[in-house]
């Protein structure tokens, strides 16, 4: 296995892939630096943090590992590597639990390169210093880890059982837009609200000043508020989910009365989920690919 | 040509990723009328958010892998060989495409429009029979356009998994872009003004009475590309930029940028195919 895992990282920092998805998180959390620099230097007067783009690569970080992992291990197909390292006696499962090793290492250097240039800003004095402790910033990561090691293990199994390299690489990042999608829709649905309130409108007066008018309307039951088992489901998937978790963390958990952004009661247990989640991806993934004709 | 075109054409009607994305965007339509029928809801919103969120990255899908497996399978050089000129296989390329992405387009649409006329789901409130057809055309333009870029990447990248990879982020990145875009030039609406007798405060801003350099580029750029005209077609007018309204969508003029991206994308794709090395 040691000798596998060699060779099988040596590939990985001698893959264009890998470094050009390392430029891209470089790039990605300096725009976003730049952009909070920017937002700061407009309204010096406006406390900007940077808390709220601590994570925001995260979330949509899902599509880069999905183009990483896809090309990564589909050449592995295409090339006959796969194949050959069974035929020189490694067995399927260290094969899966390599590549399993190398796409989570690659995805965790992916993520810190964004958070080092994030904290970096912050520490440097380019954006301002984080609202949140130093504690808080340390925890959200280590969870945060925790959710793109899930998300790895999800488009691992998706690339290992697709052999054909261009539609594992389709397939993988497929899944991982529509993982952002059911984040973004479960989230909204957990924060409907039970009563639609009366409503206002806000208009510009003729002197530019801004007017609320309210709508006299009474307070009607929201037929898009969910409750009872339904919403038990959804809450249980808000958490058990990698990008659902990186959402709570970004936005605060959503309930019918947390606006976005409001820290409250995110469950602590977030890791806990996700290394359930990894191991029983990995299972399946390891049955799965035992039984695959490799020709 | 004929040959070519014929030979294309039946390709295209046995393509497996053509009839997967033509059923993905029914299947999107159909998701959509079980939403709206659920909640009682108008379908007019959902139509045009509808079209932006899925469709060019369905389009760069079946673009990347129709045109990829060609080449991974020999068959750009086998025309080549055959005597047909490189311009002729792009232009039979942009031809097949062309119908194929607008099918996609349209089924949404037409899921939509039917389950509305069955009274499956509510009538359209905002939209007139005239406006939906107009906003179909205007937006079947958009995505020919999109269609266009994404061939120029798929024929300029013969390794079929990077083709399509390449097609489908570029295709993302657009969708990002056009919200940056419709957020940067909504965002100016409040200002700090303070007066010379020491009263301001925020006030609006009316940047569109008075553009800065950088908003008519901004704003060139959100009527020029093809995924920003959707996004426009999708969202509205959001935002008061003017005192005489609301950010304007000038949905009269996108077909012509639509034409000039297609144009410029082709003439491209084609000057570099040219001088490509097909072995």
């Amino acid at each position: 296995m040691a000798k596998l895992l060699r060779g099988d990282f040596i590939r990985l920092f001698k893959s264009k892939i890998f470094w050009l998805g390392v430029i891209f998180m470089f790039g990605f959390a300096a725009a976003a630096v730049f952009t909070k620099w920017n937002d700061s230097r407009l309204d010096p007067d406006y406390y900007n943090p940077p808390d709220g783009i601590l994570l925001a690569g995260a979330l949509y970080m899902g599509i880069v590992i999905a183009v990483f992992i896809g090309i990564f291990i589909g050449t592995d197909y295409s090339n006959g590597t796969i194949r050959n390292k069974h035929i020189m006696g490694h067995s399927r499962t260290k094969m899966y639990l390599s590549n399993l090793a190398v796409c989570i290492t690659a995805s965790v250097i992916m993520h810190i390169v964004y958070i080092a240039v994030i904290v970096g800003a912050a520490s440097f004095g380019i954006t301002r210093k984080f609202e949140m402790s130093i504690g808080s910033v340390a925890a959200q990561t280590l969870t945060s880890v925790f959710s793109l090691a899930a998300i790895s293990a999800i488009l691992l199994f998706v690339s290992m059982l697709i052999p054909s390299r261009s539609a594992g690489a389709v397939f993988a990042i497929i899944l991982s837009i529509l993982l952002i999608l059911t984040a973004s829709g479960i989230d909204s649905a957990l924060r409907e609200k039970e009563y639609k309130t009366s409503g206002y409108s806000i208009v510009a007066a003729e002197d530019g000043s801004l007017v609320t008018i309210p709508q006299d309307k009474d307070p009607v039951k929201n037929p898009k508020y969910v409750t009872g088992t339904k919403r038990k489901a959804l809450e249980f998937l808000n958490d058990a989910l990698p990008v659902n978790q990186i959402c709570q963390l970004v936005y605060g958990k959503p309930t019918e009365t947390s606006e976005i952004s409001e820290e409250s009661n995110i469950n602590t247990f977030l890791p806990l989920y996700s290394l359930a989640l990894t191991a029983v991806i990995t299972a399946a993934g390891i049955l799965t690919f035992r039984k695959k004709d490799l020709k | 040509m004929i040959k070519l075109l014929k030979g294309d054409f039946v390709r295209l009607l046995k393509s497996k990723i053509f009839w997967l994305g033509v059923i993905f965007m029914l299947g999107v339509g159909v998701y959509s009328v079980i939403h709206i029928s659920t909640y009682s809801m108008d379908p007019d919103n959902t139509l045009t958010n509808g079209v932006t969120m899925y469709v060019g990255v369905v389009i760069a899908v079946f673009i990347g892998f129709f045109v990829g497996t060609d080449y991974a399978g020999g068959a750009i050089r086998r025309k080549l060989s055959m005597g047909y000129s490189r311009i002729s296989v792009y232009f039979s390329y942009l031809i097949i495409c062309f119908p194929a992405s607008a099918i996609m387009h349209a089924a949404f649409i037409a899921v939509m429009a039917a389950a509305a006329a069955l009274g499956i789901t509510n009538k359209f409130t905002i939209y007139s029979a005239e406006e939906l057809l107009s906003f179909t055309l205007v937006s079947t333009c958009s995505v020919l356009a999109l269609a266009a870029i994404s061939l120029l990447i798929s024929m300029l990248i013969s390794n079929r998994t990077v083709g399509a990879v390449t097609a489908i982020v570029i295709a993302l990145m657009f969708v990002f872009m056009a919200q940056a875009v419709q957020n940067s030039l909504s965002a100016e609406i409040y200002h700090k003004v303070e007066h010379p007798d020491g009263t301001g405060g925020y006030e609006f801003a009316y940047p569109d009475d008075n553009p800065s350099t950088k908003r008519k580029i901004l704003r060139f750029v959100h009527d020029w590309l093809p995924e920003n005209q959707l996004f426009q077609l999708a969202n509205g007018a959001q935002a008061m930029t003017s005192k005489d309204g609301y950010l304007p969508v000038n949905d009269e003029i996108f077909p012509l940028y639509s034409l000039s991206v297609i144009a410029v994308s082709t003439a491209a794709g084609i000057a570099v195919f040219r001088k490509k090395d097909l072995k």
